[in-house]
């Protein structure tokens, strides 16, 4: 039987596995990278649940020049707002990853608001979350939105890092509650 | 066949061969949340080169202004540096649907590739063309490249019908076959001058393979090879950026010595995998399906002969040329070789027996597969400026062209396409280059180019380019712009001398 004899004899089938197996396992983490292509972005998610919590154990730290920081009605909590002109508000928020998935807190006071979560990765960004408001009028105090945070890069490993991440407000009026420096919070 | 099945096979061919393009309007919407519509091509000069030449041609046919690097242009033509195909092609797909606008850069790419894929349809039967286009459908450079304004993925088009014809030519030589593969491939290397590689495959497979057919092929297709690239030449401008650096004529003038570092570091960075892992796993998907291809069991010895000829000259060659003298980053190879990996693939699935096909396009589909969300991965983060958040870029187009383009307007009935070519720096070109009038050429000027005389009527630029193109250019201010000001060539228009060169 001759060498190419013995390729015939091989199964489709049999080598299509095997490339399959070769590229998945070459490629890197084929499970988290299929995880986050049906994850991500997610887009105009569902209130998880309206409880503003208490506390976080995630470290964090938050940046946000020139953006409106104004005490909210509910004491300890503070928020960062679009101001009266509309110009798009840009909250800078790094923290450890320490959980697989977080909550926090952005609200809306007209339709077409919107907030967008990316992480910055090289000079691209990559999209995490959005959601933009359909109607006019206050969306709920203590509305929670998750966050996958397993799905920023290198988000398969176990190990804890620091994230970067991005949120853009854009609408009049939008704000992102925050209790001092904490943005982000474990799902209970 | 009755007519039910005859319905159903061309219902199924339509929609396989529109699978590429469903898959990339699918992404689009899935990552960015947009439709096509949203495509703005601001954010990378390639694909703003493409559809600003494609809207001046839609604009002005062969009579717009020139485009080039430091007042360089074409010998034939006003095109820039990546030649007229891709400006008449599109160009001329806009002037027949109303005039041109962004996103019939990627609309064209997907009605091309669903174009190819229909040729294919009927070459090829049903089941060997539906593990093709699926093959093609996740190939991750056709995932990435389909929706932008790049021209790889009519490459890649154009390589499938070549492959097609090619392997007709293999099974049965004709010299009518012969004379329109050659016309073909001399098409496609006005389009891209890689194809011209093609050239001694074709001749060997118009005839008995063997070393009197290879010589002549060689020979012979050498000839036709030079004679494409000049043409090709021809209708291309110099690239500012290469300007004395050109890697073929540093080879021509210093000898293989010369580009010994070059092929150095361009290996070094091929086989960096950490940082190029997914174009290299890419490169491999497309070497390891060529190797199936000439490893498969062909129909007796001519044709294994004709296959390896054919698979060494369109894959091989290029391969090691690019990597050679160009580059050596997975991500330029597998743009640059995408389209001679669809052709090679195209001519296994026509010119191999049925079994053979099978070991070449299962493997192939398989691992385009297993490497699809990795593509997704790269297309979410890389293709993402092209569509989504691009309001703030044609808020400045739009703002751009508002204090622009009534002065550059006076000149678009003048005698001479340089009254109607705008100088931009290379530091600061996205914005002016696509908000300039469509029927006006762009020329991109480098810091050298900028203390030479000037060729264009008009000159965007900023204070430090004023100071320096002022000493060599009469120029007058008129208008002030968001991205610099724009001044006249009054040497240009012939209201003043050109000053005398300062020692």
């Amino acid at each position: 039987m001759t060498r190419r004899e013995g390729l015939a004899r091989l199964s489709p089938w049999a080598l299509a596995a095997v490339f399959f197996t070769a590229f998945a396992l070459g490629s890197g983490h084929f499970a988290h990278e299929a995880s986050r292509m049906a994850l991500l972005p997610e887009i105009d998610p569902p209130v998880r649940r309206e409880r503003l919590l208490a506390c976080s154990n995630m470290e964090q730290t938050v940046s946000a020049p020139g953006v409106a920081d104004l005490p909210a009605d509910v004491p300890g909590w503070e928020m960062f707002a679009v101001g009266p002109d509309g110009a798009p508000a840009t909250v800078v928020v790094t923290l450890r990853k320490e959980a697989g998935r977080v909550v926090f807190y952005p609200r809306f006071g007209e339709a077409g608001a919107s907030v967008t979560v990316e992480e910055p990765v090289g000079g691209f960004a990559r999209k995490l979350f959005s959601l933009a408001s359909r109607t006019d009028g206050w969306s709920p105090v203590g509305a929670q939105y998750a966050l996958c945070l397993s799905c920023v890069e290198n988000g398969w490993s176990a190990e804890e890092f620091p994230v970067t991440l991005r949120l853009t407000l854009t609408g009049r009026g939008t704000q992102l509650w925050h209790r001092g420096e904490t943005v982000f919070f474990e799902v209970p | 066949m009755n007519i039910l099945a005859r319905i159903g096979r061309l219902l199924a061919a339509a929609a396989l061969a529109s699978a590429p393009a469903l898959l990339a309007l699918f992404l689009v919407g899935r990552c960015f949340g947009v439709d096509l519509v949203a495509f703005c091509p601001a954010y990378d000069p390639d694909q703003f080169f493409y559809t600003r030449e494609a809207a001046t041609f839609a604009a002005a046919g062969f009579d717009g202004g020139y485009y080039g690097g430091d007042g360089r242009k074409a010998v034939l033509g006003r095109f820039g540096a990546h030649g007229a195909a891709y400006p008449v092609v599109y160009g001329l797909a806009a002037k027949a649907l109303g005039g041109w606008e962004d996103w019939l850069g990627p609309a064209c790419n997907m009605a091309l590739v669903a174009l190819a894929l229909a040729v294919c349809a009927r070459r090829l039967p049903l089941p060997v063309f539906a593990a093709l286009a699926a093959c093609l459908t996740f190939f991750p450079p056709m995932v990435f490249y389909l929706p932008t304004a790049y021209q790889d993925a009519p490459q890649m088009a154009l390589g499938l019908v070549l492959g097609l014809a090619l392997a007709g030519l293999a099974a049965a030589p004709s010299r009518r076959r012969l004379w329109g593969v050659l016309a073909g491939v001399f098409l496609a290397s006005l389009t891209r001058p890689t194809w011209a590689v093609l050239f001694p495959a074709a001749l060997f497979l118009a005839g008995p393979a063997g070393i009197r057919q290879a010589v002549r092929a060689a020979v012979l297709g050498g000839v036709c090879l030079a004679a494409a690239y000049a043409a090709f030449s021809l209708t291309a401008s110099p690239w500012v950026a290469v300007a004395g650096t050109n890697p073929v004529s540093s080879l021509v003038s210093g000898g293989p010595a010369a580009a010994l570092p070059l092929l150095a570091a361009n290996l070094r960075t091929l086989f960096d995998f950490s940082a190029n892992r997914h174009h290299t796993l890419v490169l491999l998907l497309m070497a390891a399906a060529v190797a199936l291809a000439l490893a498969a069991p062909a129909d007796g010895r001519q044709a294994r002969l004709k296959g390896l000829v054919l698979h060494a000259c369109n894959f091989l060659a290029p391969f090691c040329l690019y990597v050679a003298i160009y580059n050596g980053s997975g991500r330029h190879l597998t743009r640059l070789l995408a389209a001679h990996g669809a052709l090679s693939l195209a001519y296994a699935a026509a010119g191999l027996p049925g079994r053979s096909r099978s070991l070449v396009l299962a493997p192939v589909l398989a691992g385009c597969l297993a490497l699809f969300p990795a593509t997704v991965a790269d297309f979410s983060l890389y293709i993402r400026p092209a569509y989504d958040g691009v309001a703030a870029y044609r808020d400045r187009l739009a703002a751009q062209a508002a204090a622009m383009d009534p002065a550059l307007s006076l000149s678009l009935g003048a005698a001479s396409p340089w009254l109607r070519t705008l100088a931009v720096p290379l530091r600061n070109m996205a914005v002016p280059y696509l908000a300039a009038p469509p029927a006006y050429g762009v020329e991109i000027y480098g810091p050298e180019g900028l203390a030479a005389p000037l060729a264009p009527g008009f000159a965007l630029l900023g204070p430090k380019e004023y100071a320096k193109a002022a000493a060599r250019t009469p120029l007058t201010p008129v208008a002030e712009t968001p991205e610099g000001t724009l001044y006249r060539n009054d040497a240009a228009f012939g209201f003043a001398p050109w000053p005398e060169a300062r020692p």
